[in-house]
């Protein structure tokens, strides 16, 4: 492929510049692999110069950088720009990607394999206030070596969708040694999961039941939140009776983390954002959002809702005889908050990337949006944009170095750096 | 009417038989393990003495009266009559002391109260059978006292208790209650007759939280939050979904302002680090029980000075260890690498007892790196300060009660022994003396055939054996 010129440019057409490169590259799939886990090595985080081919920054500009150099240092993005303009210093080791593209690491924002899945849905009650994730994430564990080989550096893990609500979700790396070392934010969200499975709990459990039974604790959570609120603007001389069970619930209300919705289906869909966005004013980030969902492309974009789809990408219509790409159908009603998830394990971590790719498949013709739906969407929605989701300055030096497009099903991605360390080398060690 | 003869006659069977094992145990208990009820003067003489472990008095001996250690030294005034046991190829150290055991526990539907998630209020020394074969084992072994730790089945579980393995009856109950154990794992959730999620169908209200490591965790911080609300002299906002039962709320703000202490058991590395978490929301300090995994948190433990209960070592996990996953990065060189970091360590045999007993831990871990006096110390002074039993258990030392070990050899050696044990000033097991260590072949009995004979004879007797399937088949 004749390189070309170093350039930085506005949003690109990325899908031809890699046509014809280095071959196509056929991933095989093994099922098998070994119960390696690599060592985290401890000590100084190296640091890195990458000499890239063509740099997707993801950044609000959607800046992208043919011929480029990415610094990285002290686990941060320290410098971007073109190999004309930045000089390597010394002490840095240089990776040659000249043949390849540099993307952010991805981010999913709906994830299970993170965790210990024994400990997923504690359903002894319909909803669940106080459980949380983090006591449950395992890190290190074998399926994040897939999420390496996938280049997915950020996951937030929740709890299952065995009940209505199923505890506080854990947003954290796919790399590192200990719990306190991966997790970006605890909590990460608040777990909700409407209709599509809470109802097979048990015997007379429908949804008229689990929405008002869900909106009661809702409004248990709120009135102990506005307690302390009055409280802490000086409304009420007393300090209000700390609550373990209420508390961490303070954070919902003020915004500081968003309610992850389960919710799929025209009807429970809707319901689900009058309840909770209309009613308790919550920030919500619908999950899976498939089905039918996309009848209500309207009601997200009027809201500015984030939307994340998977991990299903079709809707079979049957009273149309149609089948309907999801995001697909999103995208063409103007929804441009639209993630994409994989629901790991239901679908395997390394698959983020061909989830978009389906998307695209099946009618999403923006292919730089599809790329944008697992990294600066994701990171967005879940409020740590300031951190993860795009390779700028001072953000995390969490990056993918892939033979082409992400979003290409023919690419792969050959280097993972989480933190600024090399988690994941198909040199060294190839997972497939 | 015939059916009545027989159930009458089988009622009477079985109360005789009863009464006849009754009998026995009530021997057993008296004589201490069945064996040597002698509690007259004794004298130990042997080629080392391992005073504690950084004092080793050299062909040194002990006397020991009325059931204590009267003289340690290089030579000391037998009074007449005492009994003399001499061993020149041999060394004495105090009695091994597990400090996470499980010995004695009875039925495995007696281990735990299942009624409840937090049983603090309810102590494991009304469970314990003392005359259960587990003590005769450990005590052979030169295990001389254990804390027997509650099951795993509750979340918090019940107060433990130190025992001696043997010795006077009166004097077996050390310590009746001493500290409660919580666990954090999946142990409460597969072995809580009420958590465990029914086959069939699903989790639902008729099961009792916690089914997952997230409903546990609740369960644990909820206890302490409502105990801590209850102290502070309000009532928590709302009981209901993990609330501890009235009668162990006491308990629990015992272990708040550290009265009793927790142990926690704990063995992946997510549910130590776990551990650490909630604790530190209370503030309340721990000893970590089992701890498969702590090579992983070294550093964790190191800074938070959190003590180690470490063990049993394994080539591979058996039992709800292994079904568990909890316990599959098990790694021999953990005891040195925690010890090297400065970590406070005990070793432990658990439920093993016998030949897997503590020794064997130990000698485990001197292959893979302590020395003999971290060994030494890991399962004798260090559990005792841990049990804050230092001053009657764990060193030899006049004025303490006589629990010791006079081993074959060196302590913790493959080829060493426990020869001659004694707790509480009894013999509860005496090895006639091997004339010497090595160059001789045999030891006497039947072990003089040699080990050519002994392997041809296995084969001929497992031949046997298959053959006589064939004929039955």
């Amino acid at each position: 492929m004749k390189r070309q010129n170093v350039e930085t440019s506005k949003r690109q057409d990325i899908e031809t510049s890699r046509l014809g490169g280095a071959g196509v590259v056929v991933v095989v799939l093994l099922g098998v692999s070994g119960f390696f886990v690599a060592p985290v090595v401890a000590g100084d985080v190296p640091r890195l110069a990458i000499k890239a081919g063509k740099i997707i920054t993801m950044d609000d500009v959607d800046t992208i950088v043919n011929n480029g150099v990415v610094l990285l240092a002290d686990g941060e993005v320290e410098a971007i720009g073109k190999a004309s303009e930045i000089t390597i210093p010394d002490g840095y080791r240089v990776i040659d990607a000249e043949d390849e593209w540099v993307v952010p690491g991805l981010v999913d924002a709906h994830d299970h394999s993170a965790g210990s899945l024994y400990d997923l849905n504690d359903s002894v009650y319909l909803t669940n206030p106080g459980l949380r994730t983090i006591d449950m994430v395992v890190p290190r564990n074998e399926r994040m070596e897939d999420a390496l080989a996938g280049g997915v550096t950020t996951v937030l893990v929740i709890p299952g969708s065995g009940t209505n609500m199923s505890g506080f979700g854990t947003i954290v790396k796919t790399y590192g040694n200990s719990v306190e070392d991966v997790v970006i934010r605890a909590p990460g969200c608040l777990k909700i999961a409407q209709a599509g499975n809470p109802e097979r709990y048990w015997f007379g459990v429908g949804r008229t039941m689990m929405n008002w039974n869900l909106g009661q604790t809702l409004e248990k959570a709120k009135a102990y939140h506005e307690s302390w609120t009055a409280y802490e603007k000086g409304e009420t001389p007393e300090a209000p009776q700390y609550d373990l069970v209420w508390h961490g619930f303070r954070g919902l209300f003020e915004k500081k983390y968003p309610a992850g919705l389960h919710t799929q289906w025209y009807q429970v869909y809707m319901m689900s954002i009058l309840m909770l966005h209309d009613r308790f004013g919550l920030n919500i980030v619908t999950d899976h959002s498939t089905f039918d969902s996309y009848k209500l492309a309207s009601f997200v974009k009027e809201r500015g809702m984030y939307s994340v789809v998977g991990p299903r990408q079709f809707y079979l219509d049957r009273r149309d005889r149609t089948i309907n790409g999801c995001a697909a159908r999103f995208a063409e009603q103007g929804v441009t908050r639209l993630g994409i998830n994989t629901d790991a394990p239901v679908v395997s971590q390394k698959d983020l990337s061909y989830q978009a790719a389906m998307a695209c498949w099946l009618g999403w013709d923006d292919h730089y949006a599809a790329l944008k739906s697992v990294t600066r969407i994701g990171a967005e929605s879940l409020l740590i944009i300031d951190r993860v989701g795009s390779l700028e300055k001072g953000k995390d030096a969490d990056v993918g170095i892939w033979t082409g497009s992400p979003i290409d099903p023919r690419s792969q991605c050959k280097l993972t750096i989480v933190n600024g360390r090399i988690a994941y080398d198909a040199k060294v060690r190839r997972r497939y | 009417m015939f059916r009545r003869v027989i159930i009458v006659a089988g009622v009477a069977l079985w109360a005789a038989f009863c009464a006849s094992s009754a009998a026995a145990d009530v021997d057993a208990a008296r004589t201490g393990s069945g064996q040597g009820a002698d509690r007259g003067s004794i004298v130990l003489k042997a080629g080392k003495i391992y005073a504690d472990p950084s004092r080793i008095i050299e062909g040194g001996e002990v006397l020991i009266e009325d059931g204590k250690i009267v003289a340690v030294g290089k030579e000391v005034t037998a009074p007449e009559g005492a009994r003399v046991i001499d061993r020149p190829n041999g060394t004495v150290t105090a009695g091994l002391i597990d400090a996470n055991s499980t010995a004695g526990f009875t039925r495995r539907t007696d281990r735990a109260e299942h009624e409840f998630e937090c049983i603090a209020h309810l102590r494991v020394i009304d469970m314990i059978d003392l005359g259960h074969r587990a003590f005769e084992r450990l005590a052979s072994a030169g295990v001389t006292t254990v804390y027997v730790s509650a099951d795993s089945a509750s979340v918090i579980g019940a107060q433990g208790a130190v025992v001696q393995t043997g010795g006077p009856s009166d004097q077996r109950v050390v310590r009746e209650a001493y500290g409660v154990k919580a666990t954090i794992g999946r142990e409460p959730i597969y072995k809580g007759s009420r958590s465990r999620t029914p086959r069939r169908r699903g989790t639902t209200y008729l099961t009792r939280r916690p089914t997952t490591r997230m409903g546990l965790v609740w369960v644990f911080r909820k206890s302490f939050h409502d105990a801590q609300t209850f102290a502070r002299g309000s009532k928590p906002g709302s009981r209901g979904a993990g609330s501890p039962v009235d009668e162990a709320i006491p308990y629990l703000q015992a272990i708040l302002r550290g009265d009793i202490p927790l142990r926690i058991q704990a063995r992946a590395q997510l549910d130590i680090l776990t551990a650490i978490r909630v604790t530190d929301e209370f503030g309340i300090p721990f000893v970590l029980e089992d701890a498969t995994d702590a090579n992983r948190c070294v550093d964790e433990l190191r800074e938070r000075k959190i003590p180690v209960i470490f063990g049993p070592l394994f080539d591979y996990p058996s039992g709800l260890r292994r079904g568990g996953g909890e316990a599959n990065r098990y790694r021999y060189s953990t005891p040195s690498v925690l010890l090297n970091a400065g970590v406070t360590m005990a070793l432990s045999a658990n439920d093993l007892t016998g030949e897997a007993a503590l020794p064997q831990q130990a000698m485990y871990a001197m292959r893979f790196g302590l020395t003999r006096r971290q060994a030494l110390a890991a399962v004798t002074t260090t559990p005792a300060a841990l049990l804050e039993i230092q001053d009657i258990a764990g060193s030899v030392a006049e004025g303490r009660p006589a629990n010791l070990v006079v081993w074959s050899g060196e302590p913790f050696d493959v080829t060493t022994r426990a020869d001659v044990v004694v707790i509480g000033g009894c013999i509860v097991k005496e090895c006639p003396a091997r004339s010497s260590a090595a160059g001789k072949k045999g030891t006497g009995g039947s072990g003089d055939q040699g080990i050519e004979g002994a392997s041809d004879g296995w084969w001929k007797a497992r031949l046997r054996g298959v053959s006589g399937d064939l004929d039955r088949l």
